[in-house]
């Protein structure tokens, strides 16, 4: 092995690129034909963590030198752990991936993000090149007689244990999103809020239950996440096509309709016709990392506005867009897309909901009857919108919403409406027999557990 | 010995290039999807710099 690699630092990056990891690598390529041409530029962010052991820094750089020859993933952690095995600091160096950066061990078959990101011709020339290079032959030749470590089998096997109980929950997820999106009698919109919060608690419990970092880069996970996201998706928009049809047909064909009166239609129908795909992340890792970033210390106040007010604080904060539920970087100079907006929508509405969710955990909802907490709670998600509307030029709530949304009584109806569509999707029935509360909601003190 | 008004000034502009130039590309990677050939070859435009200035190691 001969071979350089430049040592940068995380100032040299912005945060985005920061997400290739402590070590990366780019491959010049023509421009014309996009072949590969050239030594591979390799880095290794020397302050990626607070500290990191030179030594451990210079086996970050064997795996991207055999990775970059041979194309793999696995193969380049077989050479950098039998590198470390000779210079006997295979164990702690182990252990230290395994608290830092558990994706490189979890998923051995994934190659490093920059791999996933290249364009797809680049990849297949970098491949084909590595077929054919003697310096990879040469290194598979000394890899000969590095065998799979034990420690590492020990940490897979405990990382598969973890995401097999994370799977065993993908059923119960599966038929309480069908059951919401196929029979529950939720306005459009809010069905399609709650197909989506089922998704998100999961990923939020995920990263409450900090197995995040056991689940973090598994790809029969994210796999099976998507394929569920596209098929809740899908019958979403099959339900709901024939009332996009008539809010279509409502907005054209209806005389001396006012301009608001327009404005709102298209909103209405633009909004009931957005994928539900559109502000879920479409893997799982991802999702985890939201849920992470919107996680609220559970609170004990006998308040609700005590209890409430840690979730609003977040919620108003992705509204002025400085809590980042998307993807842009530090210094944002353009304007939102509809993807953007749509996101940021629907993690303002999930802090909402989760924190009706504290409340009731925290059997407070007799003291949504006052007046006072009712009016405190319309004047703070006026202000949200407010703050949403002037960052985005985009409305948060339809007409239809803010009745729903501004008041919290009807919020909480809803909420356990949704906790019997959820326990019907759960037990498999195929009928929903519902009907509204006309009074006020249930006042039943709730044990403190937890319920969505 | 100080530096010329216009070295600065060239410094400042390259500087200032530099940072334009990341935050443009950081702007309008995805980390969900494949880049486009033209993002990418900025993006190596961009690492071939870094590259140049970056303190090299030597490993045998």
């Amino acid at each position: 092995m001969d071979f350089e690699y430049a040592a940068i630092s995380k100032k040299d990056l912005t945060h985005k690129m920061e997400e290739f990891g402590i070590g990366f690598t780019i491959f010049k390529c023509d421009p014309l034909t996009s072949q590969v041409i050239g030594q591979p530029l390799r880095f290794v962010v020397i302050d990626h963590l607070q500290y990191t052991d030179p030594l451990y820094l210079e086996k970050v750089a064997v795996h991207e030198y055999g990775e970059s020859l041979m194309i793999g993933h696995k193969e380049a952690s077989i050479l950098e752990w039998g590198v470390a095995k000779i210079e006997k600091i295979l164990s702690p160096y182990l252990e230290w991936i395994r608290n830092f950066f558990p994706s490189k061990i979890c998923d051995l078959n994934e190659c490093s993000l920059l791999y996933r990101l290249m364009p797809d011709e680049v990849y297949a020339s970098a491949k084909a090149k590595a077929e054919s290079n003697p310096e990879a032959k040469k290194v598979l030749a000394i890899m000969k007689d590095f065998d799979f470590p034990e420690e590492a089998s020990k940490i897979l096997e405990e990382f598969n244990r973890s995401t097999k109980m994370v799977l065993a929950d993908f059923p119960r997820l599966q038929s309480e999103a069908y059951y919401i999106v196929e029979h529950s009698h939720f306005p459009a919109l809010f069905a399609s809020f709650l197909a989506r919060y089922v998704f998100y608690t999961k990923a939020r419990r995920t990263a409450e239950d900090q197995a995040e970092t056991l689940v973090a880069a598994s790809g029969e996970l994210n796999d099976r996440w998507e394929s569920l996201l596209t098929d809740v998706n899908k019958r979403y928009l099959d339900r709901f096509t024939s009332l996009v049809s008539a809010l279509m047909y409502k907005l054209t064909s209806t005389d001396n309709i006012s301009q608001d009166e327009a404005s709102e239609l298209k909103d209405e129908v633009d909004r009931v016709n957005t994928p539900i795909k559109v502000s879920l992340p479409s893997h799982f890792s991802f999702a985890v990392r939201i849920g992470n970033l919107l996680k609220v210390e559970q609170s004990d106040a006998d308040n609700i506005k005590d209890t409430i007010f840690p979730y609003l604080t977040k919620a108003k904060k992705i509204a002025r867009l400085t809590l980042k539920v998307v993807e842009f970087d530090e210094h944002l100079s353009r304007e939102l897309t509809n993807h953007e907006i749509e996101t940021m929508r629907f993690y303002i509405q999930c802090l909402l909901f989760d924190a009706l969710v504290s409340l009731n955990r925290n059997g407070l909802t007799s003291q949504l009857k006052d007046a006072k907490i009712q009016s405190f709670w319309k004047k703070q998600i006026d202000s949200i919108s407010s703050d949403f509307q002037a960052k985005t030029a985009n409305r948060l709530f339809t007409s239809q919403e803010i009745a729903i949304w501004t008041n919290i009584n009807k919020l909480y109806e809803f909420y356990n409406e949704f906790l019997t569509n959820k326990n019907m999707g759960s037990s498999g029935t195929n009928v929903l027999r519902f009907s509204a509360p006309t009074d006020s909601p249930a006042t039943i003190r709730q044990p403190k557990k937890r319920i969505a | 010995m100080s530096m010329s008004l216009e070295l600065r000034h060239s410094l400042k502009q390259t500087l200032s290039q530099q940072l334009s130039q990341k935050q443009e590309l950081t702007q309008r990677l995805r980390l969900t999807q494949r880049m486009s050939l033209e993002l990418y070859l900025e993006l190596v435009d961009f690492f071939e710099g870094l590259y140049k200035k970056a303190k090299k190691t030597a490993l045998q």
